[in-house]
C-alpha cells in the first residue's frame, strides 16, 4: 500500500518495472506543450485511445488538464493528485496524463479494455421453458440482467471491493422497502470484514461469509439465472454478485429451497408440486437406501418381506464380502466415475460414463464381487442424487451417505436413526444469514409451506415468506388475484 | 471440551459395535416353518423347515430332533445346521393332531416371547403329523410360502375366519372366548384345508368340517367374501356370493337367565342359478330359504359348541360388555343350556350382468 509520503512519480517508477507499462510523450501542435501518457498496455483499449484521445492531445489547444478533461468525449476523465488513487486507476485500465513531468496533478481517463463472453443459456440450471439467459463474468452485465427485470427505483445496489490483492468488485443487491434491513446489514457487515487476498469467485464469498464454515451444507444459494435472482429479490431476499463470477448468491435461504428448481415456477402448480415431492423423495432415497441395505442385511433379516428374501439371498450367495465392503466398493466406483467424468472434456466424459456404468457394473456382478440387487440400488441412488437442482447441494447429498453407511454397519437401523438424529441436530442449529435454515419445517411457518415442499398457485402466493421478515409482507392483493374477471366485469 | 466429548462418543460407539451380533443374510439359515409333533413321554418332535434359495426354484430342507421344550429343541437343531439357525422369519407354525389334542400352549409360548418373531404368523393344526407335511414339496417358492399363501387367500377371500398368532393368543387369554385354528392335511403332493380345529383352552376338542365353514365364518368374522350354494330341491340350486355380512350379538333377560340373540345380516350376489332364468319373483323365496338355512346350520353349530362347552364365537366377551358385575364362571356354568336365538336377514343385491 502506498504511504502518504509516496509521490506520483515514485509510483510511476515502481510500475515501470513491468514491461507492459508504457510511457508515451506527445507534443501538442497548437500550444507546443509536451504531454506524457502512462498506461498499462494489457489493460487499455488502444483503439479507443487512438480514436478519441490522441486527436485532442495533439490538435486541440487546451490550456490546462482541467480544460482537457472537460472537452474529452469519454466516459470518465477526472483530475487526481492522490498517489494511491492514481495507482489503483492505472491498474484498472485508466490512462494517466501529465502536462509537465514532476507535476503532482494527473488526468485519469477511463479506457478499459473490455473482454467478455456473450450471454449463453444456463447450463447448470437448465430449463426447457422460461428465459434462457445466464450470468456471465462481468458484474456490469450481470447487474444489467437483474435491473432490467426489476425496473424500480427501490432496487438498491451497494458496491464493495474485497480481497487485498484482487480488489474484486462485489455488489449487494436488494429491493429497498421489501428486504429486511437486518438481513441486508448482516450481509454488508460480513462482506466488509472479509479478510482474504485473492477473491476469484462467488463461491469464495459463500465460504467466507457463511454462518457455519464446517457444515457440509451450502448456506447461501448460488444461481446462474438472472430470472431466479429477480424473483427472490421480490420475495425480500438479498443477492450478492461478484465480478468475475457467473454465479450470484442468494440469502437467507432454506434447505427446501435447494430442492426447488426454478423451472417449478414455469409449470402448473400441480405438476411443479409433484416434481418437488419427487425430488425430496429422491434425496431421502439417495441418502438412505444403501445404509438401509447394509443395516438390514447385517442385522435385521426379519424385516425383509418373504418374497424378497429369496431374491436377496440368491444374489448375495456368491459374494465373498460382507455387505459394507460390497457397498463401499460400488459407491466409491460411482464417485470415481463421476469425478472422472467431471474432470474430462465433455465427449470423453460421456464415454467414460458409459464404459464405467455398463462395463464395470456388469463385470463386477459377473465376477461375483457385488450383488445385482445392490448394483441397482446404487445406480438408482446415484441417479436420485443428480435430481438435486443445485449442484453444490448434490455434492453434499452424495457425501452424506457415507457417515450413514458407517453407522449402519456398526449399529444397524438404530445407527441409521442415530445418524439421522445427528444430522437433524446439525440442520436445526444451522442458520443462513442468521435465519433458521430448516424453516418452514422448524420453526414451523405454516404459511411458508405454500412454496416449500409443494408450490401452490400464484394466486395463493400473496404473502412473502414469513421467515424472511419482509418489511412489506404482501406482494399483491390476493382477493383481486383470486377473483375471476370476465370481460363484462372489467368495467366495474 | 466439546471435542473431547465428541471423541469419547465416537470411541464408545465404535467399541460397543463389537458387542452386537451380526446376522448377515447369506450367512444364516433362516427357518421358515416349524412343525411340532407329540413324541410320547411328554417330549416333542420338532421339524424345522429351511428354504434353500436357488435362482430357478426354492427347495426345502428339514431338520428334525426330539426334545422336551421348544427352546431346547432349537438349540439341539443348531448342532445339525452348518450356519446358525434364526427364527425371525417364520411364516407358519404347525401342530400335529396328537399334540394339539394334548395341549399346544407350552409350545406357543416360546414364539411369542421372541422379539424377532411377529405376531402375524399363521398357526395351523395338521391332520397326521406336522413332520410328514413339512417333508413334502409344494410349489416353487418353498413350502412355507406355499402354506402361508394357502391360508392367506382362504382367509382373505374365502371361508376361513381370520387367525394368526396374535388372534390365537387373544382368544386364549380371553376368559370369554376359545381359540380356533385352521385344520390342514397333506394329500400326496398337495395340502388342503380340511376345516377348523376348535380348542378348549389349548386343547383341540372338535373339528368343523368344510361344509360348515361358511356358517362358522359368518358367526365369527365380520366380513367375508365366501360363496355358498343353496340347494332348494334336487334340481334347483343357487350359488350366492356374499359381499358383506355383519353379526350382532345382543342379550335380553337378567344376568342369571340371559337370552342370547345373534342377528346375522348378509348381502349377496347371485353367481349361479339353475334352472335359468332367474325371475325377480323368485328372489324373496330364495332369500327366505337362505335365511332358514343359515338359522338352521348356525343353530346346530352353536348347539355343538354348547355341548362341548367351548365358545369360539366369544359370546362370553359380548356378555361381559353387556352386564354389570359380570362373572365368567357363572355365565359358563349355565352356558350349556343357554337359549341362543339366531335370526338372519338375507338380501340379494344383484343377480349378475345377464339380467
Amino acid at each position: 500500500m502506498a504511504s502518504p509520503t509516496e509521490s506520483i512519480c515514485k509510483i510511476l517508477t515502481l510500475l515501470k518495472r513491468s514491461r507492459d507499462f508504457q510511457t508515451k510523450v506527445y507534443q501538442n501542435q497548437s500550444s507546443g506543450q509536451s504531454v506524457s501518457v502512462f498506461y498499462i498496455e494489457s489493460l487499455v483499449d488502444i483503439d479507443m485511445m487512438v480514436k478519441y484521445l490522441y486527436p485532442y492531445l495533439i490538435h486541440y489547444p487546451f490550456t490546462s488538464l482541467q480544460h482537457l478533461a472537460d472537452v474529452l468525449p469519454l466516459e470518465d476523465a477526472h483530475l487526481s493528485s492522490a498517489p494511491r488513487d492514481v495507482q489503483q486507476k492505472l491498474l484498472e485500465g485508466y490512462l494517466a496524463i501529465q502536462l509537465i513531468e514532476q507535476d503532482d496533478l494527473v488526468l485519469l481517463v477511463k479506457a478499459q479494455k473490455k473482454i467478455e463472453r456473450t450471454l449463453t443459456i444456463p447450463e447448470v440450471e437448465f430449463s426447457v421453458v422460461g428465459p434462457k439467459e445466464s450470468f456471465i463474468e462481468s458484474l456490469e452485465t450481470n447487474l444489467h440482467l437483474v435491473r432490467k427485470r426489476i425496473p424500480s427505483e427501490r432496487l438498491t445496489v451497494n458496491l464493495f471491493r474485497v480481497g487485498s490483492l484482487s480488489q474484486t468488485k462485489l455488489a449487494v443487491v436488494y429491493v429497498d422497502g421489501i428486504a429486511d434491513p437486518e438481513n441486508v446489514q448482516t450481509v454488508i457487515q460480513r462482506i466488509q470484514t472479509i479478510e482474504f487476498d485473492e477473491v476469484i469467485d462467488s463461491s469464495y464469498i459463500v465460504q467466507i461469509i457463511c454462518d457455519n464454515r464446517h457444515s457440509l451444507f451450502p448456506q447461501l444459494l448460488d444461481t446462474e439465472r438472472p430470472d431466479r435472482v429477480a424473483a427472490v429479490l421480490a420475495e425480500g431476499k438479498v443477492a450478492v454478485m461478484v465480478d468475475g463470477s457467473p454465479h450470484a448468491l442468494i440469502g437467507p435461504t432454506t434447505l427446501v429451497e435447494f430442492f426447488s428448481s426454478f423451472e417449478d415456477y414455469f409449470s402448473n402448480w400441480i405438476i411443479a408440486s409433484f416434481f418437488r415431492l419427487i425430488r425430496l423423495f429422491s434425496v431421502a432415497f439417495s441418502i438412505l437406501i444403501t445404509p438401509i441395505y447394509v443395516a438390514t442385511l447385517n442385522y435385521h433379516y426379519e424385516l425383509i418381506p418373504k418374497d424378497l428374501l429369496g431374491t436377496l439371498i440368491t444374489s448375495r450367495k456368491e459374494i465373498p464380502f460382507p455387505p459394507i465392503i460390497e457397498v463401499l466398493f460400488l459407491e466409491l466406483t460411482i464417485e470415481l466415475l463421476r469425478e472422472a467424468g467431471a474432470r474430462l472434456p465433455t465427449k470423453v466424459g460421456q464415454t467414460i460414463g458409459i464404459v464405467g456404468g455398463i462395463v464395470i457394473g456388469t463385470a463386477s456382478v459377473e465376477a461375483g464381487l457385488t450383488s445385482n440387487v445392490l448394483l441397482i440400488l446404487v445406480a438408482l441412488a446415484a441417479l436420485a442424487s443428480f435430481t438435486t437442482p443445485v449442484y453444490k447441494m448434490g455434492n453434499t447429498i452424495r457425501l452424506l451417505r457415507f457417515p450413514f453407511l458407517l453407522f449402519a454397519e456398526m449399529w444397524g437401523l438404530l445407527g441409521v436413526a442415530f445418524c439421522f438424529c445427528i444430522l437433524m441436530t446439525h440442520l436445526l442449529s444451522l442458520t443462513s444469514l442468521g435465519r433458521p435454515f430448516l424453516s418452514p419445517l422448524f420453526p414451523p411457518r405454516w404459511g411458508d409451506w405454500k412454496d416449500a415442499f409443494i408450490r401452490l398457485p400464484f394466486s395463493e402466493q400473496a404473502k412473502r415468506p414469513l421467515s424472511l421478515r419482509p418489511k412489506q409482507p404482501l406482494r399483491f392483493n390476493s382477493d383481486k388475484a383470486k377473483a375471476k374477471r370476465d370481460i363484462e366485469n372489467i368495467d366495474e | 471440551m466439546k471435542r473431547t466429548a465428541l471423541l469419547w462418543i465416537a470411541l464408545v460407539a465404535a467399541l460397543l459395535s463389537g458387542c452386537l451380533r451380526k446376522e448377515i443374510l447369506d450367512d444364516i439359515s433362516i427357518e421358515s416353518a416349524i412343525g411340532l409333533d407329540d413324541a410320547g413321554a411328554s417330549k416333542i418332535r420338532g421339524t424345522v423347515l429351511i428354504p434353500i434359495y436357488k435362482k430357478e426354484e426354492t427347495t426345502n430342507k428339514t431338520l428334525t430332533s426330539v426334545s422336551i421344550s421348544v427352546n431346547d429343541l432349537l438349540e439341539e437343531l443348531q448342532h445339525q445346521a452348518s450356519e446358525p439357525l434364526v427364527n425371525g422369519s417364520i411364516e407358519i407354525l404347525l401342530y400335529g393332531k396328537r399334540l394339539a389334542e394334548k395341549g399346544i400352549f407350552p409350545f406357543v409360548d416360546h414364539f411369542h416371547r421372541d422379539a424377532s418373531i411377529g405376531t402375524g404368523l399363521y398357526l395351523a393344526v395338521v391332520d397326521g403329523t406336522a413332520e410328514r407335511l413339512l417333508k413334502g414339496h409344494y410349489g416353487r417358492q418353498g413350502n412355507a410360502i406355499y402354506l402361508s399363501n394357502l391360508l392367506k387367500h382362504n382367509i382373505e377371500q374365502r371361508d376361513i375366519p381370520k387367525t394368526n398368532l396374535h388372534l390365537f393368543l387373544k382368544a386364549y387369554y380371553a376368559d370369554g372366548q376359545d381359540p380356533f385354528l385352521p385344520y390342514i392335511r397333506r394329500a400326496g403332493k398337495n395340502v388342503y384345508i380340511q376345516g377348523i380345529a376348535l380348542f378348549r383352552g389349548d386343547r383341540v376338542v372338535d373339528y368343523i368340517q368344510r361344509n360348515d365353514l361358511f356358517f362358522f365364518k359368518i358367526l365369527t368374522d365380520a366380513y367375508t367374501e365366501g360363496t355358498h350354494t343353496l340347494r332348494i330341491d334336487h334340481n334347483l340350486y343357487i350359488s350366492i356370493k356374499n359381499i358383506a355380512t355383519s353379526r350382532n350379538i345382543s342379550f335380553s333377560g337378567s344376568q342369571t337367565q340371559p337370552h342370547v340373540h345373534i342377528h346375522l345380516s348378509l348381502e349377496g350376489v347371485v353367481r349361479e342359478y339353475k334352472p335359468t332364468p332367474f325371475s325377480p319373483s323368485i328372489r324373496p323365496l330364495i332369500e327366505r330359504q337362505f335365511e332358514k338355512e343359515i338359522k338352521k346350520k348356525t343353530s346346530e353349530l352353536i348347539k355343538r359348541f354348547q355341548q362341548q362347552q367351548i365358545d369360539p364365537i366369544g359370546i362370553g366377551e359380548w356378555a361381559k360388555s353387556h352386564y354389570r358385575r359380570f362373572r365368567y364362571r357363572d355365565f359358563y356354568r349355565r352356558y350349556r343350556d343357554l337359549p341362543v336365538h339366531v335370526t338372519a336377514d338375507v338380501r340379494i343385491r344383484d343377480t349378475g350382468i345377464i339380467e
